[in-house]
C-alpha cells in the first residue's frame, strides 16, 4: 500500500472527510482483490473460474430458450426471499480506523464527514446489489410471471432502500447489546425484516396499486435519509466502528484466508455456547484424553470449522449416495482419507496456538492425544456415511437388505479404529521425513 | 552440600539472538538457588525478554549451557525447555487460547505437565479463591480484563507447582493487591524450595524484593551479585539506591 501515489494518495493529500473515506474505501477493496488474487491466481482463473462462469452463463441462458418446467412452479415470495437474504447479510460502513482515535475523532466535523460519506456509499451499495440481483432475476421471471421493467425497478429500488434501514437498525443494535444478547437480537431483527419483508415486496410487483408503490419507495427513502442524519449525530461510536470495520473485510477475504495465520476472532459471548458444561465427555480420563477432549472443544466452538465440518460431512454423503455401490465404497475411502488429513492439519495448527505452544509437550502424548482427537470426529462422520450406504442399498434391493442400514456402521466403527491407527503412522512417518529433511538443509 | 552450594538452575549462556549466528547476547551467566528471588534488570532493549525466551526453548540461536539440580518427583527437563513441571513462565503479555474457558485453560496446563485430575481440582480450588477468579472459572478470559488475564497467567504457572518461576514484568498490569497476592504466593513457593527469576524496570521495588541481581546491558551482564556487589561494581558507598547504580553503571557503557 503507498499512501503517497496514484489516485488514494492524491485523495488523501487533498484533506476532505469525503476524500479520506473515499481513499479508505479504495484501498478497502483493493487490498480485499490482492487477497482473493493470492488463491485466484492465473491457473485457478484459466481452469476454473472462467470454465464455470463460461458453465453458469450457458445454464443462465438456457433458461430464456428453454424455461425448464420448474421455473414456474418457483414460488411468487422466492426473488423477494433472495434479495432479503442479500439485504440482511449488509453492514453500515464508515471507514474508520485506529489511528484516527490520536486526532482525527476530536473534530466533529470530520466525524460527521466521514460518517455521511459511509452512509452514502452504503446506500449506493445496497442500491448496486439489488439493482444487480433484479437485472438477474428480472429475465427469467418476466417470461413466467410476467414482470415487466418497471416492476423490477420498483422492487430493486425498495430492496435498496430496505437495505439501508436494515444496515442502520443492525448499527444500533450492534452498539445497544454485546455478546449473545447482540447476537440474538441481530438475529430477530433479520428475521422481523425478512418477514416484513417479503408481503411488502409481493404487494410491490402485485402491479395494482402503482401510486401507492412508488408512494411506498418515497417513503422508505425519506425514512433512509432520516435514518442517516440521526447516525451522523450519535456520538460514542468509533470502537462498534472500528469492530465493524473488521468484520466488513474479515467477511470480504474470510474464506480465502482461512487457512493463514490470522487475528483471533473472539467469541460472541462470555461464556461458551457450544459444550458450556464442564462435564468431561469421555470416560477414558488418561492424559492423551483429557488433551484430545480440550482440542475437541474448541474445535466445536469455532463457527468457521464446524460449517467446514458439516459440510464435508453433507459432501460426504452426496459423494457416497449418488454414485454405484461399488463406487461409492471407494468414495467412501477416499473421503475418510481426506478428512483425516484436515483434521490432522486443524491438529497440528492448533497445537501451534501460543498458549499450547507456551508448554513442553511430551512426544508420545502429543501423538496419542492427536490420535484419540481425530477419531472423535472420524468416527461418527464415518458411521453417518457408512448409514448412507447402508440406506443406499435398502433403497435399491428392499427386503431384507435394509439391515445394511445398521450392519454397515457396525462393521465400520472397527474399521475406522483401524484406518485412524494406519492413518497415525503414515502421518507421524510423514511428518519425521520432513523434520530430517529439515535438520539436513539446517546442517 | 552446604546452603551456598546448592542450587537449582545454572545456565551459562554463550550466545543467543533471533537469527541464526548473529547474537544479540553474549557471556551471560544466571544461578538461580532454592528460595531465592533474582531480579534480571535491564534498560530497554538490554536482553532481559531474549534471556527469558532462551530458557524457554523460544529463541532460534542459543548456544548456552543449561543445567538443573535433579530434582525429587520432577522430571529432567532438557536445555531449553518450555512450561513443565521445572519451569513455569508468566509473561508480561498474557497468552491465551480464545476458544478455551478459565478452567479448560487449568485443564490443558495440568494435562500437558502430567498432573492429575484430582491433583488439579485440589491445587486450583485454592489458587482461583487466592485470585478471586473461582466466580468466573466457566468464562473465557479472552473476555477478562487486561488484570484479571494476567491473573489466569499465574494460576496457570502456580498450577504446575515448578521448581522456578520465569517472572517477566510482574508489576505491569496487575492492581497493588494482585502485586501482593503474587508476592505471598511467590514466598510460599520459595518456603517450598522454589527459585524466582524476574525481570522487572521497577528497581525500587527489585531492590526490595530479590536476594541477588544480574544487570544486563547491550546484550551482555555488566554486573552481577548481591546489592553490596552491585554497589562495589559501580563504585558508590554503601546504601546508595540500586536505581544509582544501575545509572551509574549503564551510562558510560552508553557513552562508548
Amino acid at each position: 500500500m503507498k499512501p503517497g501515489g496514484g489516485l488514494t494518495g492524491s485523495l488523501r493529500r487533498s484533506g476532505s472527510p469525503i476524500r479520506l473515506a473515499l481513499s479508505r474505501c479504495f484501498v478497502f477493496w483493493r487490498k480485499s482483490a490482492s487477497a482473493w488474487r493470492m488463491t485466484l491466481d492465473w491457473t485457478v482463473v484459466l481452469y476454473l473460474v472462467l470454465p464455470a462462469l463460461w458453465v453458469a452463463g450457458g445454464m443462465y441462458a438456457d433458461l430464456f430458450r428453454h424455461p425448464p418446467d420448474w421455473l414456474g412452479r418457483v414460488p411468487e415470495w422466492a426473488p423477494a426471499a433472495i434479495l432479503a437474504v442479500l439485504m440482511v447479510r449488509a453492514r453500515l460502513r464508515t471507514f474508520a480506523e485506529y489511528g484516527d482515535g490520536l486526532f482525527l475523532r476530536a473534530s466533529g466535523k470530520w466525524v460527521r464527514g466521514m460518517a455521511a460519506t459511509g452512509l452514502a456509499y452504503t446506500m449506493a451499495a445496497r442500491l448496486a446489489v439489488a439493482g444487480v440481483a433484479t437485472a438477474l432475476l428480472l429475465p427469467p421471471l418476466a417470461a413466467t410471471a410476467g414482470w415487466g421493467f418497471g416492476q423490477g425497478a420498483l422492487l430493486a429500488a425498495a430492496a435498496g432502500f430496505m437495505g439501508f434501514v436494515w444496515t442502520c437498525a443492525r448499527d444500533a443494535a450492534e452498539r445497544r447489546w454485546l455478546g449473545a444478547r447482540r447476537v440474538l437480537a441481530v438475529n430477530a431483527l433479520r428475521a422481523a425484516f425478512i418477514a416484513a419483508w417479503i408481503p411488502a415486496a409481493r404487494w410491490l410487483v402485485g402491479g395494482d396499486e402503482p401510486a401507492a408503490a412508488v408512494a411506498f419507495n418515497a417513503a422508505l427513502a425519506a425514512c433512509s435519509a432520516l435514518l442517516g442524519w440521526r447516525r451522523t449525530m450519535v456520538s460514542g461510536t468509533f470502537a462498534h466502528e472500528l469492530e465493524a470495520e473488521r468484520q466488513a473485510y474479515a467477511d470480504n477475504v474470510g474464506w480465502v484466508l482461512m487457512d493463514t495465520e490470522k487475528a483471533p476472532t473472539p467469541p460472541a459471548g462470555r461464556r461458551p455456547w457450544v459444550l458450556r458444561n464442564p462435564r468431561p465427555l469421555l470416560k477414558r480420563r488418561s492424559e492423551p484424553a483429557r488433551i484430545a477432549e480440550l482440542w475437541l472443544r474448541s474445535l466445536l466452538r469455532d463457527g468457521a470449522q464446524t460449517a467446514t465440518l458439516l459440510r464435508f460431512a453433507c459432501l460426504g454423503i452426496t459423494a457416497v449416495w449418488l454414485p454405484p455401490l461399488w463406487l461409492a465404497a471407494i468414495a467412501w475411502i477416499g473421503m475418510i482419507a481426506l478428512l483425516a488429513l484436515w483434521l490432522d492439519g486443524l491438529w497440528d495448527r492448533w497445537l501451534s496456538e501460543r498458549y499450547m505452544a507456551l508448554f513442553g509437550w511430551q512426544e508420545d502424548v502429543r501423538r496419542e492425544a492427536g490420535d484419540v482427537g481425530r477419531l472423535l470426529l472420524l468416527r461418527p462422520v464415518g458411521l453417518a456415511w457408512c448409514a448412507v450406504i447402508g440406506l443406499h442399498v435398502g433403497w435399491m434391493h428392499g427386503g431384507l437388505w435394509w439391515s445394511a442400514a445398521a450392519l454397515l456402521p457396525a462393521v465400520g466403527y472397527p474399521l475406522l479404529g483401524w484406518i485412524n491407527a494406519a492413518a497415525s503412522r503414515t502421518l507421524a512417518a510423514r511428518a519425521s521425513r520432513s523434520s530430517r529433511k529439515d535438520a539436513g538443509k539446517a546442517t | 552440600m552446604n546452603a551456598d552450594e546448592r542450587w537449582l538452575m545454572r545456565a551459562s549462556i554463550e550466545a543467543a539472538g533471533y537469527e541464526q549466528g548473529k547474537a544479540v547476547l553474549r557471556d551471560v551467566r544466571l544461578e538461580v538457588k532454592p528460595g531465592e528471588r533474582v531480579g534480571l534488570l535491564g534498560p530497554n532493549g538490554a536482553g532481559k525478554s531474549t534471556v527469558m525466551k532462551g530458557l524457554l526453548g523460544q529463541l532460534p540461536y542459543w548456544k548456552a549451557d543449561v543445567q538443573w539440580q535433579a530434582q525429587p518427583g520432577k522430571e529432567s527437563a532438557g536445555q531449553g525447555s518450555a512450561m513443565n513441571s521445572l519451569l513455569a513462565y508468566i509473561p508480561e503479555q498474557p497468552i491465551l487460547y480464545e476458544r478455551f474457558t478459565l478452567w479448560e485453560h487449568l485443564q490443558l496446563a495440568a494435562a500437558v505437565c502430567g498432573i492429575s485430575e484430582a491433583q488439579l481440582a485440589e491445587r486450583a480450588e485454592g489458587l482461583l479463591n487466592r485470585f478471586r477468579l473461582n466466580h468466573v472459572r466457566d468464562d473465557y478470559p479472552i473476555k477478562f480484563s487486561k488484570g484479571m488475564q494476567q491473573k489466569t497467567m499465574l494460576v496457570a504457572a502456580f498450577l504446575l507447582e515448578p521448581a522456578l518461576y520465569l517472572v517477566d514484568e510482574p508489576f505491569i498490569g496487575l492492581d497493588p493487591a494482585a502485586v501482593m497476592e503474587l508476592l505471598e504466593a511467590l514466598d510460599e513457593e520459595r518456603a517450598r524450595g522454589a527459585g524466582v527469576l524476574l525481570t522487572t524496570h521497577v528497581l525500587d521495588s527489585a531492590e526490595r524484593l530479590c536476594d541477588r541481581f544480574v544487570l544486563v546491558h547491550q546484550g551482555t551482564a555488566a554486573a552481577s551479585g548481591t546489592v553490596a556487589d552491585i554497589r562495589a561494581a559501580a563504585g558508590m558507598p554503601d546504601g546508595t539506591p540500586l536505581f544509582d547504580c544501575f545509572h551509574k553503571l549503564t551510562k558510560p557503557m552508553e557513552a562508548s
